[in-house]
This record gives C-alpha cells, sequence and structure tokens, in this order.
C-alpha cells in the first residue's frame, strides 16, 4: 500500500516556523524602514537637522576712536576668556599650578576654585578673562604642552586705549560685560561705534565642527563706525603735563584744562586731573571719570570780565581810553564790592581790565545794563550748553533777567552769580580771538561709516561782536600779560606774544552757605596775539600755598597763568606756528 | 557525406553564430558595468576633493580671522609705541631734556637763495675728531 506522503514534515514545521519568523523579522524591518525613510522621513531629517544647526551670534567689531592724526585712542581687539570645565580635570592642583601664571587670580584661590569645582561638580570656572591673543597663546601651549583637558576659550572683544590716560576723560569708557560706552565720547556715540551685530547659522558636527557642504546661513556683522576726533595727542599730552606739575606745585583738588583752535572750533586737548589710566578698571572711580572741563561748573570770576567789556564797547558806551571811577569799593543794595590791591581813583577801561577791577568793571556794567548785559551773555555762549558732541556737558547756571536781584548785574560783571563750564568760557574767548565769530566746540571732525561715507561735524557759528570789537579787546587782553604791571604777566612766553585774563573766585560752601576761603584760579588767553591760533583755559579747584617772593597761589594770576605759558607754548610748536616774539 | 557535412558545418555555423552573439552583448555590459563603478568611484573622488577644499577654505579662513587679529594687536602695538607719556619717560631715562634755549632758523624766500655749494669738511672737522 503507498504510503500517502507527510505534507509536513517534522522538519518541514521547522523550516515554516523558522522561514514565517524571518518573513516577518524583514516584513518588521521593511516596515520600519519605510515608516522612518518614508512616512517620517521629513519629520525626523527635521530634527536631525536641528541638532545639528547652530545659530551663532557674530558680534559687531567697536569703531575706533582716532585723535586728529589718525592714531587709535580706543581700538577693539580680539580677547579671549579662558575657562575650565573642572570636572574634565585629573589633577586640579597640578593644573592650578600650571596655570596660575597667567590666571587673574592668585594661586592658592585658583587651586581651591578648581579642586572645589571638581569635588562640587562644577563645570565652570574662570582662568583668565579678557586677555589679548597673544597671552591666549600662551596659555594654550602650556596646555597642549601638559595635555590639559577641559580647557575653553571663548572669543570675547577687548577695548583697549593705547594712550592709556591721555584725554582718558575725554574718550570715556566701555562697560566690562556688554561693551556699550558709558563714559565720554564712547557713550555720546555708542549708536555709531556699536554696529549691528549678525549671525551665522551652520551645520556642525557632534565634535562641534563645520560640516563640509553642510547648510550655512551667514548674515555678517557691520562693524561700528569711526569716530575722528579733533584731539592732537601731543598738545593733550603737554595739557595734562602742565596740568600735572601745577596741582603737584599748588596742591589744588583738581583742574582741567581746555586748548581749542580758534579758526575751527576744534578742541585740540580737554584734560582734567585727577585722571586714570582707562585700561586699568580699578582706578575707574566716578570722581577720576568726571571730565571736569564739561561737567563742572563754577563761577568764572575776572576772566567773566572780558564779555562785560566787549559788550560794551560793542554798544559804543566806552571805548578803551574812557575814563572810569574805581574808588575802593561800591556798594550795590546791600553788598559792598571792592578791589584787590591799590587802583587810581579812575582809570580808562584798557586799566580797568588790566587791573582787573572789579569796581570799574561793575561801572561799566551799570552803563550797559542788565537787558544788554544778559543779550551778550547768552550770545557768547553762556547758560547753555556750547559742545555739540561732549558727553555729561552741564549747562551753567544764566538766569533770566527777570529773576535778577538787585546785586545780579554787577555780580556777573565780575564772573558771580553765574555758572560756567571751563568749555564756555574757551569758546567765549575763541570768539574774541575770531574776530567776534563764536562757533562751537567740538570734539569729533568726522564719523567715518563702514562704507567709507564720512560724516563732517559742521559747527554752528554766529556773530557775537565785531571784528573792530573784537580786535579791541584782544589789544587790552594783551597788556594783561605783555605789561609787567598785568595781572596775567606769569603767562607771558618766551616765543610768544599772547592775550588773555586771570580769574579768582571764592568757592561757595553750599553746607555752610557762605563763599569759603578755597578759590577757583583760572587763566583763559589765546596766542600768538597778531594772529591768535589757539585759546587756552586753565582752571585750578582750591589752589594754596606761596611762591617765594610771597606771591599767594590761591590767585589765578599766580597758579594758573604758568600753567598757560608752558601748555600754550607747547601747543604752538607742535602746531608748527612760527614763534612771533622778536 | 557531402550532405553529412553540411549539416554539421551549419551547426557549427550556429554555434559559431551564436558565441558570437554572446561576445557583442558582454562587452557593452561589461564597459557600462565599469562606467558605473568608475562613476561610481568618481563620485567619491569628487566628493572627497570637494570636502577637502572645503576644509582648505576653513582653514584660510581661520588664518584670514588670526591675520586680521594679530594686525589687530600690531596696530595697538604701534599706537602704544606712539604714546607720548611713553617716548617722554623713554626720553627722561636716556637722559633727554627740554632745550633751555631755542635757536629759530630764519628762512627767507626761496627765490633770494642760491644754490647751496657743496663743501667737503676736513677729517678734522668732523664729530669725534676734534682734539
Amino acid at each position: 500500500m503507498p504510503v500517502k506522503p507527510r505534507i509536513w514534515a517534522r522538519g518541514d514545521l521547522r523550516l515554516l516556523v523558522v522561514g514565517t519568523v524571518l518573513v516577518l523579522a524583514w516584513a518588521g524591518i521593511g516596515y520600519r524602514l519605510f515608516d522612518l525613510q518614508g512616512t517620517q522621513a521629513v519629520a525626523l531629517a527635521n530634527v536631525g537637522f536641528d541638532q545639528r544647526i547652530r545659530e551663532e551670534a557674530i558680534d559687531a567689531r567697536r569703531g575706533t576712536i582716532f585723535d586728529r592724526d589718525g592714531i587709535e585712542l580706543a581700538l577693539t581687539i580680539d580677547g579671549w576668556n579662558v575657562v575650565v570645565d573642572p570636572s574634565m580635570l585629573d589633577d586640579p592642583a597640578a593644573v592650578a599650578a600650571l596655570l596660575a601664571p597667567f590666571a587673574d587670580a592668585p594661586w592658592a584661590e585658583l587651586e581651591e576654585t578648581l579642586i572645589s569645582g571638581q569635588l562640587d561638580g562644577r563645570r565652570y570656572a574662570e582662568i583668565a578673562m579678557r586677555v589679548d591673543t597673544e597671552r591666549k597663546d600662551e596659555i594654550e601651549a602650556v596646555v597642549d604642552e601638559h595635555d590639559i583637558a577641559g580647557v575653553f576659550y571663548r572669543q570675547q572683544p577687548l577695548r583697549v586705549y593705547p594712550a592709556r590716560n591721555v584725554a582718558a576723560q575725554a574718550i570715556g569708557l566701555t562697560r566690562f560685560d556688554d561693551g556699550a560706552g558709558i563714559e565720554g565720547l564712547e557713550k555720546t556715540f555708542d549708536s555709531e561705534l556699536e554696529g549691528e551685530p549678525g549671525r551665522l547659522i551652520v551645520e556642525r558636527d557632534p565634535q562641534g565642527r563645520v560640516i563640509p557642504q553642510g547648510q550655512v546661513l551667514l548674515e555678517p556683522a557691520t562693524p561700528g563706525s569711526d569716530v575722528l576726533t579733533t584731539i592732537d595727542r601731543e598738545v593733550q599730552f603737554a595739557a595734562e603735563q602742565g596740568l600735572r606739575k601745577a596741582i603737584q606745585t599748588t596742591g589744588a583738588r583738581g583742574g582741567s584744562v581746555v586748548a581749542i583752535e580758534i579758526d575751527t572750533g576744534e578742541i585740540l586737548a580737554m584734560a582734567s586731573w585727577p585722571g586714570l589710566d582707562l585700561n586699568d578698571r580699578e582706578q575707574v572711580t566716578p570722581e577720576v571719570l568726571r571730565n571736569r572741563a564739561v561737567a563742572d561748573i563754577y563761577e568764572p570770576g575776572s576772566t567773566l570780565k572780558a564779555v562785560t567789556v566787549a559788550a560794551a564797547i560793542e554798544e559804543q558806551i566806552v571805548t578803551p581810553s574812557t575814563p572810569i571811577d574805581t574808588p575802593k569799593s561800591i556798594v550795590i543794595g546791600d553788598f559792598e564790592y571792592e578791589d584787590h590791591g591799590t587802583n587810581p581813583a579812575w582809570m580808562p577801561v584798557a586799566d580797568v581790565v588790566k587791573r582787573s577791577s572789579n569796581v570799574g568793571t561793575i561801572e561799566i556794567q551799570r552803563r550797559l545794563g542788565d537787558d544788554l548785559h544778559y543779550q551778550y551773555l547768552t550770545a557768547f555762549g553762556l547758560g547753555a550748553p556750547s559742545g555739540l558732541d561732549v558727553a555729561g556737558e552741564r549747562h551753567g547756571q544764566l538766569n533770566p533777567t527777570n529773576q535778577w536781584t538787585q546785586t545780579s548785574g554787577s555780580s556777573i560783571a565780575i564772573g558771580y552769580a553765574i555758572g560756567t563750564t571751563p568749555l564756555q568760557m574757551a569758546a567765549v574767548y575763541a570768539a574774541i580771538a575770531n574776530d567776534g565769530v563764536w562757533i562751537e566746540p567740538h570734539l569729533v571732525r568726522e564719523v567715518i561709516r563702514p562704507d567709507g561715507l564720512r560724516i563732517v561735524t559742521k559747527p554752528r557759528t554766529r556773530v557775537v561782536v565785531s571784528p573792530e570789537t573784537a580786535a579791541t579787546m584782544r589789544g587790552m587782553l594783551g597788556r594783561v600779560i605783555e605789561e609787567d604791571d598785568g595781572t596775567g604777566h606769569r603767562a607771558w612766553m618766551s616765543d610768544y606774544t599772547a592775550a588773555g585774563k586771570t580769574g579768582t573766585s571764592q568757592k561757595f560752601d553750599v553746607e555752610q552757605g557762605r563763599y569759603s576761603e578755597d578759590t577757583m584760579a583760572s587763566f583763559i588767553g589765546m596766542a600768538p596775539l597778531d594772529d591768535p591760533r589757539i585759546v587756552v583755559v586753565v582752571v585750578l579747584d582750591a589752589p594754596h600755598g606761596m611762591l617765594d617772593d610771597g606771591t599767594d597761589l590761591s590767585l589765578g594770576g599766580a597758579s594758573a597763568a604758568p600753567v598757560f605759558a608752558e601748555v600754550t607754548q607747547n601747543a604752538l610748536h607742535q602746531l608748527g606756528v612760527a614763534p612771533d616774539r622778536k | 557525406m557531402t550532405t553529412q557535412t553540411l549539416r554539421v558545418s551549419r551547426r557549427a555555423r550556429r554555434s559559431a553564430n551564436r558565441s558570437l552573439l554572446i561576445g557583442p552583448r558582454l562587452i557593452p555590459l561589461a564597459f557600462y558595468t565599469l562606467l558605473v563603478i568608475g562613476l561610481f568611484f568618481a563620485m567619491i573622488y569628487l566628493r572627497i576633493a570637494l570636502d577637502r577644499t572645503a576644509f582648505e577654505l576653513d582653514s584660510i579662513e581661520r588664518a584670514i580671522t588670526h591675520e586680521e587679529s594679530r594686525q589687530l594687536d600690531l596696530r595697538l602695538t604701534i599706537a602704544e609705541l606712539q604714546d607720548p607719556v611713553r617716548i617722554a619717560t623713554e626720553a627722561e631715562r636716556i637722559g633727554m631734556t627740554t632745550p633751555n634755549e631755542r635757536i629759530p632758523i630764519v628762512i627767507s624766500s626761496a627765490r633770494g637763495i642760491a644754490p647751496p655749494i657743496e663743501q667737503e669738511s676736513p677729517v678734522s672737522a668732523l664729530p669725534g675728531r676734534r682734539p
């Protein structure tokens, strides 16, 4: 009997099971492949893309601040933050010893930071912040030599000031963390200097390397504009040297010097004492950062007499030879004004200026009248900021005539009851030197955009007095220096003739509510006399002491006038002005 | 005999024709296979070449960035060297002082001046030769 063959032998069943399993497995794999590569392909590709893609901000390089000759006063270089992941260190103590010479913190503190950081599981410790590329390369060499893992370098723009303390208050400062300008030109021109940050979208591998042929989107940063200032570093240096010496000689609490080029109104120098090195953040305090030339209001004293006399001459109320009664004192309201020293019973106007007679000037002011006087004060730029680009400049204090008291006109005529800044006073004398044309003083000549567009500063100008009046004033002010009995004879220079005026005002003590013994000693002048090129203002805060010949250093003619002579002579040499003294 | 020979010859001819037909069919196949393989490797090579170029570009960009950074550092150094405070300090250190006496040199109009006459200074008049 034929045996019916078994369809499903035992081995065949196993084959069937294995085959089925394999088919199911392959089908599952196939399905999964289809699912991943088909159904979810786009979504997964996007997830992967998102993991690889990195968006990085590109810092805009901050613009450079130059002096008038194109030498950098403030510059942004590539700085680096060197940080460590303590958890990656094999031997924190050894690493601390190796990196201590470069670290901001002392060795013991660094060692403690790294060891405790590792124990606490911290992953960030600062080694050296904002170091330059050279320093970073030195650190990197040590790290590579000793094969230290866990040291990272992050690029961080670094603002540096190559001239250190030259024109420090005028240039100003940027904030340490975000680089925004907070003082001086850095603040005034912050929006121009900062530029527009860009962004880079790039595909990176898990090690952070850029994937070649990967997706890249680059929106480049727009660098900030450059600022070309009017500062002459040599003149600025001369001003700071002169001021420093005067402070040492007179023991003054502070002081300022401003030098203005007459034809253009450009500020050649703007120095303040105490000063600071802008690269040393530990020195920065509000006191040293204050630009006294524009932020300090003082009563200008006799230097303001030039405005009173110029106004009276312009209005043809007096001439240089007009006799003026000069008694020892004069009483106005309940206030008695008197002259310093002994003067004749009457003097011509020219001598009133030369001998700086308070009584004589008050007499001239009374002939002029308050309204006209006020008009000229405002025309000369007093009571309003005079610099169009100087950060922190104060308006000064000049009340309108309807708020004047019986003594206001007399007091203002001799430089009291009015608040001015050294820069405002420099502009007043620059107008006299410039044939009566007042030019807005300014610290920036051009802003140069990254595309090369140059935005040139155009200062306001106005005619205040006629050229004849200005020339007459220069002649009278010249006698103050050039004649032996002039109050400003100590401003006499060996190479150049000059004109100017001394000023000494007592400081008002706000707490005591009265004038103190301290003075604000000042001198303002111009040189050369026949064709003035610069005006220099020197203001010293509370100078004191005596010279060997008994001269009181609290007076502007004794303390500030010699500084004027030194600074002006140096500045004129630097500017290449030929000596005019025979 | 003749017929047999003819038959054999026909078979052999057919066989020979078949082999002749197979030969030309394999050649294009082999050619295309080689072409595909060649293209495949060429593509790989091109891809590698592109990647290498991309790496080179990246390297050049890094070098440019580094040089730009160095240029900024050099600008800073130049500015620091021109710092008047540094120059004054250095001048004082080597003993330079401001001259007490100034000697003005007056140059009249260039038209009125005769051209300079070259003169050979005697050796004894040169600096360092004087007794």
